[in-house]
């Protein structure tokens, strides 16, 4: 069964939009937000495990060049509305 | 759209000129064929291994379709009303197009963002934000330049007045109204907690406006016209039949679009058909040169229509790009049952997650502007017994 997370990533100063090219690279991560606030990018991946999740955070996420810190949420369950 | 519009006009200037008999056989034709296509979408796809659920064509077009289906309670009713503010549209569609020509029947058409924004002020109790009431002004003034194409260039201009009444009147009203209850149709759950779909609510739509054109054209069967039909109709055919096809696709994805939540995109992409007309016609008219009538006859008309149908444009985009996206993350508070419905009913409330680490929620929002994302957290969200804290992260851009 597949699972999904959110990756909160807070980033170097003036590299946003280098971060933001290399994670739209990776097919598992289906949405990336710029935002403002504690956070510098919001992003969504769905993977088909958690061991595939971890491979792809340490092997592929963690290699980018600005990134400072990153936090991962796995979504428990979903409502939407409609 | 504009290709069907087209196609419309054709028949409308070459065959069926009485818009009442036009939209009539349009309906019946149309229902035929919408009955065919939806026997075709009940095919059923290979499925790539055993375990794996299987689909049919439909699922494709719309993940809700499994079969036929008849719309009851609630939904049919939402249906029924969509059904006859659709009928209503439609017939002020066919008036206007025999009266002024497919190039400005799309600028026209965009008249009913106002009354659906109108409708959100009222419905919200909310003061409208200065680029909403721009993005208004355009859009009714580019309506009016585009009305002015036809009797601009002559003597007789009685008829740009009943044009523009027409557009802001009776047409845009209905139209309101016909996709305010589509897309109450379209997001109301049934018994089992199942929502419609797109496919089988364009069958029953067209069922309903059927029935509804069949009533409105007795009139003008009676003043001469069936001779006009009997004598037309197998001409008209073929045109229609192809408008009808390209109505449903358009229809059923246009709808479909509306569930997704993504309004802000479906109305500008959907407004780039305002200006599409134009080359459209302009093709068109090397077959059927009739289409480039009195809209195109002159450089002041052709002017005005393209201005008229700019000024939409640009009025249309700019409403659809204030729309604001912002990503919630709240704490809870221990010991108090979460109840998901107090929160995911929330306008504005696109979905949300439970998550696990700092936050125990991630709340995905969309309004209108950024004053309207204060006014939910102040108002709703921070008013939820259960939310402890929230944390606000508005979206500067975002790819998906």
């Amino acid at each position: 069964m597949s699972i999904s997370a959110y990756i909160f990533f807070t980033v170097e100063l003036g590299k946003t939009s280098h971060v933001v090219n290399e994670l739209r690279k990776i097919p598992e991560i289906i949405r990336v937000a710029v935002v403002t606030g504690k956070y510098d990018i919001i992003a969504r991946i769905t993977t088909k495990d958690l061991k595939e999740k971890y491979r792809i955070s340490t092997e592929i996420i963690h290699m980018i060049d600005g990134i400072i810190d990153t936090q991962t949420a796995v979504i428990e369950k979903e409502e939407i509305n409609g | 759209m504009s290709i069907f519009v087209v196609l419309d006009d054709i028949i409308s200037l070459k065959y069926l000129t009485d818009p009442y008999i036009l939209g009539a056989f349009q309906a019946v034709v149309g229902f035929i064929i919408t009955v065919a296509i939806i026997l075709l979408l009940h095919l059923p796809v290979k499925r790539k291994s055993e375990n794996e659920r299987g689909y049919n064509l439909g699922y494709f077009i719309d993940k809700n379709f499994s079969r036929f289906r008849f719309p009851r309670g609630k939904i049919g009713l939402y249906t029924l009303l969509a059904g006859l503010f659709s009928s209503g549209t439609t017939i002020f569609y066919f008036i206007l197009l025999n009266r002024k020509g497919s190039s400005v029947i799309m600028p026209f058409g965009q008249f009913v963002l106002i009354y659906l924004l109108i409708g959100e002020f009222i419905t919200d109790k909310e003061k409208p934000a200065m680029a909403e009431i721009q993005s208004i002004a355009m859009i009714a003034i580019g309506v009016i330049v585009a009305s002015l194409t036809g009797g601009s260039t002559g003597t007789d201009n009685s008829g740009i007045l009943l044009d523009i009444l027409l557009v802001i009147g009776p047409f845009a009203i209905f139209a309101s109204f016909y996709i305010y209850f589509q897309k109450k149709a379209l997001t109301t759950k049934d018994k089992n907690g199942k929502v419609f779909d797109s496919i089988n609510l364009r069958l029953w739509t067209l069922l309903v406006m059927t029935f509804a054109q069949s009533l409105a054209v007795i009139p003008s069967l009676i003043n001469g016209g069936f001779v006009d039909f009997v004598t037309n109709w197998e001409a008209a055919m073929l045109p229609t039949v192809f408008s009808v096809v390209i109505t449903f696709a358009s229809i059923v994805l246009y709808s479909r679009a509306l569930t997704m939540g993504k309004m802000s995109i479906v109305r500008a992409l959907r407004s780039i058909s305002v200006v599409f007309t134009f080359p459209v016609v302009l093709i068109a008219g090397l077959w059927v040169p009739e289409l480039l009538g009195s809209g195109f006859s002159d450089p002041l008309s052709v002017t005005l229509k393209i201005s008229g149908s700019i000024l939409i444009l640009i009025g249309v985009i700019a409403l659809a790009l204030s729309e604001t996206k912002c990503i919630l993350l709240a704490k809870v508070k221990q010991g108090i049952e979460i109840i998901p419905s107090e929160l995911i009913n929330m306008k504005g409330v696109e979905n949300f997650s439970h998550i696990t680490g700092i936050y125990d929620l991630l709340i995905n929002i969309k309004m209108r502007n950024i004053g309207k994302t204060l006014s939910l957290l102040e108002k709703s969200i921070v008013k939820i017994e259960w939310i402890e804290s929230v944390t606000t992260h508005p979206i500067i851009k975002e790819f998906v």
